[in-house]
């Protein structure tokens, strides 16, 4: 409540090339909110925006009701991981991490104390006194966090700080990442290219493209209900089917493909003779008779192009005869997996339920799309 | 909470100028203010060798001529200490290009005791006045080899120092060099004067031509080694010194003006060059990008 | 070694270590040790005395550089006057530096870099000569103070110590912010923006951050700095005349009587002095030659 971070209308144009176009959104006190976007698409501006370094070309950004126009970023209480964290590598660790509170002058007793608190937490007791260079990638990480929560800060900003990292370190400190906040009830903003990442971690998660918003809600409803083509083809992989709508009721449309006519959810009240792209994720299709294909189903006659075998799941890839983007469905390597052969023909079948019409993607733009 | 927690300040209003903007407002006048000081001189000298006034001054102003410019060119002297400052640069380019090669593969390819020592000496002309430069040249050469001060001593101080900056150049790009180019060639067959000419000098040309540059242009403006060594001769600095000590003519300031311009033109040619070039080097970029992307596609 | 002979085969080999020993030996190490030599012999005018008993170790040369009380005067008003240059060519250069590798390297920044070079290919003789003009009497600078009323007499700026000191820092500026600006580019910006981010104010990021990491570059431009200051010849010569006289003037003075011996003494001396410098800077900024070399 006291610290909502607010985002209204805000621009920022770099001479001719507009970076963000007007986002407009609003972080709770104590989420994990994280910006998910291709680079470039504007995520890293608006960290910089609300972390002072670079001042809005419009709109406003509100820390508990109160804008902070005009406050410099080492006036400001938020604190931003660098990408690179940008650990000061001429200090110890409990300078790094006193850093902060070095420079408004806090006493070095309490200091001392405060360090001390954050090695604790970050897990790194007796390290203060260590050289950055003699820290493991994972340690620098966690330092660097410590820095940036010894100033107390209300909001602390993350620049995809994990990239550097290799898989599996990023894993655990997706789940180290996610414990601090809770532990701390600080509010943070992360931003990542890496739809794992966001999707994990975040309370809700914001996806970007080319500076919009193209949709924020929960991983759940990112990954389930794309409510733009961009979201559902970004996030997660999609089978994207186009062609035209040719009727629409009670929730439900119709398309026209090269499959033939398929149903799926229209959310987006599609309305029929417009384009529009049927979305259907991959393990949500399976092949017909595996698991009882009812009479409303999709059935769409297909040939096996090819399999890819991936451990706990096997993609198949299959392809109608003609000019068709081959579909991809995901199978489980649950023991009850069927074989399937190259150039055999199968049918595939998905519920109209997991499929979803949106408008193609750039549509969305335009003048008067659907709100 | 402790001391350290953030006090918010109270901003809603916007200033009329934030505090970035008064920041850039003073580096720019600093910027303005630096180069004005750079400039302001050499801009002074140049433009005085148009008033017509026996002395260089533009004030007062006596009307506008460019006799100075033929008094210049009319100058033998002149034309004769430029010849001899051209050749003592073309000697000083022929010993210290290679000298500083042989100290660069000296110290990169060659194991011997005592080689930082060596090093520590090959560099510490550099380091040097270079009055002392040109005294100890003069002592050694003259009372060891009875060779007094005259241009060849010149070339001979000179380079000792010159071949030093040589080094350093060849030493950064040798850094680079990947040797495992000259084995391919070797285990092709060729011999090792043949892998030199084929392989080590083309990568080396580069650096050849800047140290060469380089030695030309330090030698040819050099003064404190040269005043120790040069004898009776006269070098293009000497002549300059010997003119100002004398009280000169504004044409002088005729000889400023094209050493100036020159040198203006030659840093705008650069820029120009290196701007092209990086230019192109992103075009070549682009373009191989879109090759792959349609040779990706269909 | 057998690689090596294996590249360039034994004349190139032969060719390497003939070039380094001439360079080495010949225009380095033998002058510069026969100089020191010379420097502790008494000058000896009759050339039959030298090898002779007349001709022992002595360190009278010395002396005079520190008892005699022009010579000492010389001396400390050169490295006095050094030392100044050296400091107001670093306030100068250091925020020109943090400023031009703040801006980048696109668009008018290159003009800017190429501007700071033009002045410094032009030859120093000529740039010195420019300062002559603006100071002299009745140059630039003294009228247009006279025009504009400030002054009614012309100042002396030249023949003073203060228009050499003018003409040094124009002359060797550039030393100073050459090293300035490569070790500054080399700091990521990141670490200022996150002193910046943790609340430090302006003064405290260059202490803290930009400072520290650019202490090898601060030191290898005093160094130069203060090394071509001392051991200037032409700057001194054209603005500071006959009064303000310089050190390496008192070199070529001896040079010039033929006092080889004491001349090599003075010479000496001022490398001594040099070196000395370089200590002291290693000293203050903590750094390594190593680290200066860079």
């Amino acid at each position: 409540m006291a610290n909502d971070l607010e985002l209204i209308d805000v621009v920022k144009k770099f001479g001719d090339f507009t970076a963000v176009h007007g986002v407009t959104v609003t972080m709770p006190q104590g989420e994990f909110f994280s910006f998910l976007g291709p680079s470039g698409c504007g995520k890293t501006t608006i960290l910089r925006m609300i972390s002072g370094f670079i001042d809005p070309s419009a709109g406003v950004i509100r820390l508990g009701g109160r804008d902070l126009n005009g406050i410099g970023p080492n006036k400001r209480p938020t604190a931003l991981i660098f990408q690179n964290l940008a650990l000061f590598p001429l200090m110890s660790v409990a300078d790094n991490i006193g850093y902060g509170l070095m420079v408004r002058g806090v006493g070095k007793t309490e200091r001392r104390q405060v360090v001390d608190r954050m090695l604790e937490l970050i897990a790194l007791k007796g390290y203060g006194d260590k050289r950055i260079d003699e820290l493991s990638g994972g340690q620098k990480q966690r330092v660097a966090i410590a820095r940036a929560l010894a100033v107390e800060p209300k909001v602390l900003l993350l620049d995809e700080p994990l990239s550097a990292l290799d898989l599996k370190l990023r894993q655990h400190m997706r789940q180290e990442l996610r414990a601090l906040q809770r532990r701390t009830g600080v509010t943070f903003i992360y931003i990542t290219h890496d739809q794992g990442e966001a999707l994990a971690m975040s309370d809700r998660v914001a996806v970007m493209s080319q500076g919009r918003i193209e949709q924020i809600g929960t991983s759940t409803e990112i990954y389930n209900s794309p409510q733009t083509a961009f979201v559902a083809a970004f996030v997660g992989e999609n089978n994207a089917i186009g062609g035209k709508v040719t009727a629409a009721e009670y929730g439900y449309g119709a398309i026209d493909t090269p499959f033939g006519r398929l149903r799926a959810a229209n959310p987006r009240g599609m309305k029929p003779g417009e384009e529009a792209v049927l979305f259907v994720r991959p393990e949500r299709v399976h092949l017909a008779g595996q698991n009882g294909a009812n009479g409303s189903d999709n059935a769409l006659e297909s040939q096996v192009l090819d399999g890819v075998f991936e451990g706990p799941v096997a993609n198949i890839l299959l392809a109608n005869q003609g000019d068709a983007r081959p579909i991809t469905v995901t199978l489980t390597n649950d023991g009850a997996t069927p074989r399937v052969s190259r150039g055999e023909r199968r049918r595939v079948a998905f519920s109209p339920d997991d499929a979803i019409l949106l408008p193609p993607y750039g549509a969305a733009h335009g003048a008067g799309g659907p709100a | 909470m402790t001391a350290a927690s953030l006090s918010m300040p109270a901003a809603a209003t916007r200033p009329w100028l934030t505090s970035d903007q008064v920041l850039n407002l003073f580096v720019g006048i600093f910027l303005a203010l630096f180069f004005l000081y750079l400039f302001l001189p050499l801009v002074y000298m140049m433009l005085v060798t148009f008033n017509d006034s026996r002395i260089p001054t533009l004030t007062p102003w006596k009307g506008f001529t460019l006799r100075w410019f033929a008094d210049m060119w009319n100058d033998e002297r002149m034309w004769n200490s430029v010849i001899k400052s051209v050749i003592i640069g073309f000697w000083v380019i022929v010993l210290a290009v290679p000298l500083g090669l042989a100290g660069a593969l000296f110290m990169s390819r060659l194991r011997v005791p005592g080689q930082s020592l060596i090093y520590a000496v090959l560099v510490s002309p550099v380091l040097m006045p270079g009055v002392v430069i040109g005294l100890s040249t003069l002592i050694f050469w003259d009372t060891r080899f009875h060779i007094g001060g005259r241009w060849q001593l010149s070339v001979l101080g000179q380079t000792s120092f010159i071949a030093a900056y040589c080094m350093l150049i060849f030493m950064a790009r040798l850094a680079r060099f990947d040797r495992t180019l000259e084995e391919a060639a070797l285990d092709l067959g060729a011999t090792p004067a043949q892998v030199f000419r084929t392989i080590f000098v083309p990568y080396m040309r580069p650096a050849i031509l800047s140290a060469a540059t380089l030695a030309f242009l330090q030698s040819f403006e050099n003064f404190n080694t040269t005043l120790f060594t040069i004898g009776n001769d006269i070098t293009l600095t000497m002549f300059i010194a010997g003119k100002i000590r004398s009280g000169t003519t504004p044409s002088l300031n005729a000889l400023a003006f094209v050493m100036v311009g020159f040198t203006i033109l030659a840093g705008v040619f650069y820029e120009v060059l290196r701007r092209r070039e990086v230019r192109a080097a992103e075009a070549r970029v682009r373009a191989a990008q879109a090759a792959e992307i349609g040779a990706d596609g269909d | 070694m057998k690689e090596a002979l294996q590249r360039f085969g034994a004349a190139g080999v032969g060719a390497i270590l003939f070039g380094v020993a001439f360079w080495a030996l010949m225009l380095i190490a033998g002058p510069m040790l026969l100089m020191v030599d010379m420097a502790f012999h008494p000058y000896l005018p009759n050339p039959a005395d030298v090898g002779g008993p007349k001709d022992v170790y002595t360190v009278a040369n010395f002396a005079k550089v520190f008892t005699d009380e022009l010579n000492w005067k010389v001396f400390s008003k050169t490295m006095y006057s050094s030392i100044l240059v050296t400091i107001i060519a670093l306030l100068i250069g250091y925020p020109l530096s943090f400023i031009l590798v703040r801006s980048g390297r696109s668009g008018w920044v290159g003009i800017l870099m190429i501007g700071l070079l033009i002045p410094f290919w032009v030859n120093e003789i000529l740039r010195t000569f420019a300062w002559q003009l603006l100071l002299a009497r009745y140059g630039f600078i003294n009228t247009m103070l006279m025009n504009l009323g400030l002054t009614d007499d012309p100042i002396a700026f030249t023949n003073t110590d203060f228009g050499v000191q003018v003409g040094l820092v124009y002359a060797y500026i550039l030393f100073m912010i050459f090293p300035l600006y490569s070790t500054m580019e080399s700091l990521d910006p990141n670490q200022v923006d996150a002193a910046r981010d943790l609340g430090a104010p302006f003064w405290r990021i260059h202490w803290d951050i930009v400072i520290p990491h650019s202490k090898p570059g601060i030191a290898s431009g005093c160094i130069v700095t203060f090394m071509l200051a001392a051991g200037s010849y032409i700057v001194p010569e054209l603005l500071g005349g006959t009064r303000a006289i310089w050190f390496t003037k008192l070199i070529y003075l001896q040079f010039d009587a033929i006092n080889w011996n004491l001349g090599a003494a003075y010479a000496f001396s001022l490398v001594v002095m040099c070196l000395l410098f370089i200590l002291l800077m290693m000293a203050i900024f903590r750094v390594t030659l190593k680290d200066i070399a860079r």
